[in-house]
């Protein structure tokens, strides 16, 4: 059991490379080696609207499919306009050697018409379990 | 005359050496360095408009009436593709709307990425810069008829990482 949190609290530690917080969403693309079963990826989200956003955080798979047992330090957020804050995602490997998945920020719809829009950016990450 | 001469001799070789150590000013670099993350933005700009068909089985943006929404795509560089996913059933409408109801949505882009009527799960390969887009949706009833009432639905744009 202490082993199993060591090793989760060094996943947390090894987190995707900073970005610079100036988009949507940064980075978008990352590798992160993890020692235990799960691994953390650090992205910067801002608003680029006019006015104040609702975001929503979600981690698909490559088909596109919701991955299960995922931590998000925020999983939805308010933005000021132009505001930007990092959000950590903690993602399992499930047992596998390495695992991709989208990380993705999706603005609320904008209404108005019957035919809503609304935006979705998402950046691809890569977990890697580093090989002793 | 001999120091006379010797005198000009010292006096030119000083003036050498004045004007050689003016020449000789030392310059310092000053360096700039700078990082642009890869990135992507949406910004959803506009909502569009549905309008029913003359035998109200079909809701579509590109019926008479109706008219497309607006996306503005940024991207830092052309690593990216953008999608239009189609809605799984309305938002709101009146009870049934969603039974026999197949939706889709087609994009076109203009800027710094081109494409005209692409199924919206098709992706586009996004060019650096900045992409509008216009995106039309639609719901189409294979048996039966949209009934009066207000609706509504959303359609996502999705600017990701390419595979």
């Amino acid at each position: 059991m202490r082993g199993a949190e060591i090793a989760f609290l060094f996943a947390l530690g090894l987190t995707a490379p900073v970005g610079v917080a100036a988009q949507s969403l940064s980075p978008m693309k990352s590798d992160v080696v993890t020692f235990g079963d799960k691994g953390s990826v650090r992205v910067y989200l801002r608003n680029p609207y006019v006015n104040a956003r609702r975001f929503t955080m979600d981690v698909f798979n490559l088909d596109w499919e919701p991955v299960n047992d995922v931590l998000y330090s925020s999983r939805q957020l308010s933005l000021a306009p132009g505001a930007s804050t990092s959000v950590f995602v903690v993602a399992p490997l499930s047992g596998e050697r390495s695992r991709q998945f989208y990380v993705c920020a999706t603005s609320r719809a904008y209404r108005g018409g019957g035919a809503g829009v609304k935006g979705q950016v998402c950046g691809k990450y890569r977990l890697i379990r580093y090989a002793y | 005359m001999t120091n006379i001469r010797s005198g000009l001799t010292i006096f030119g070789a000083s003036a050498v050496m004045i004007a050689s150590g003016t020449s000789h000013a030392q310059t310092a670099d000053v360096i700039f360095n700078g990082n642009i993350a890869d990135a992507c933005t949406v910004v959803a700009d506009s909502p569009g408009t549905l309008a029913v068909n003359g035998t109200n089985t079909l809701l579509a943006s590109t019926e008479a009436g109706g008219g497309p929404g607006a996306a503005t795509v940024t991207a830092s560089s052309s690593t990216f593709e953008v999608t239009v996913d189609a809605p799984t059933g309305f938002d709101t409408a009146p009870a049934g709307s969603d039974t026999n109801t197949t939706f889709g949505t087609t994009y076109d882009a203009s800027g710094a990425t081109t494409a005209s009527s692409v199924a919206g799960t098709t992706a586009t390969a996004l060019g650096a810069g900045v992409t509008t887009l216009a995106v039309n949706a639609s719901a189409t009833k294979s048996s039966g008829i949209y009934e009066s009432g207000s609706y509504s639905l959303t359609t996502t744009v999705r600017c990701a990482a390419q595979k």
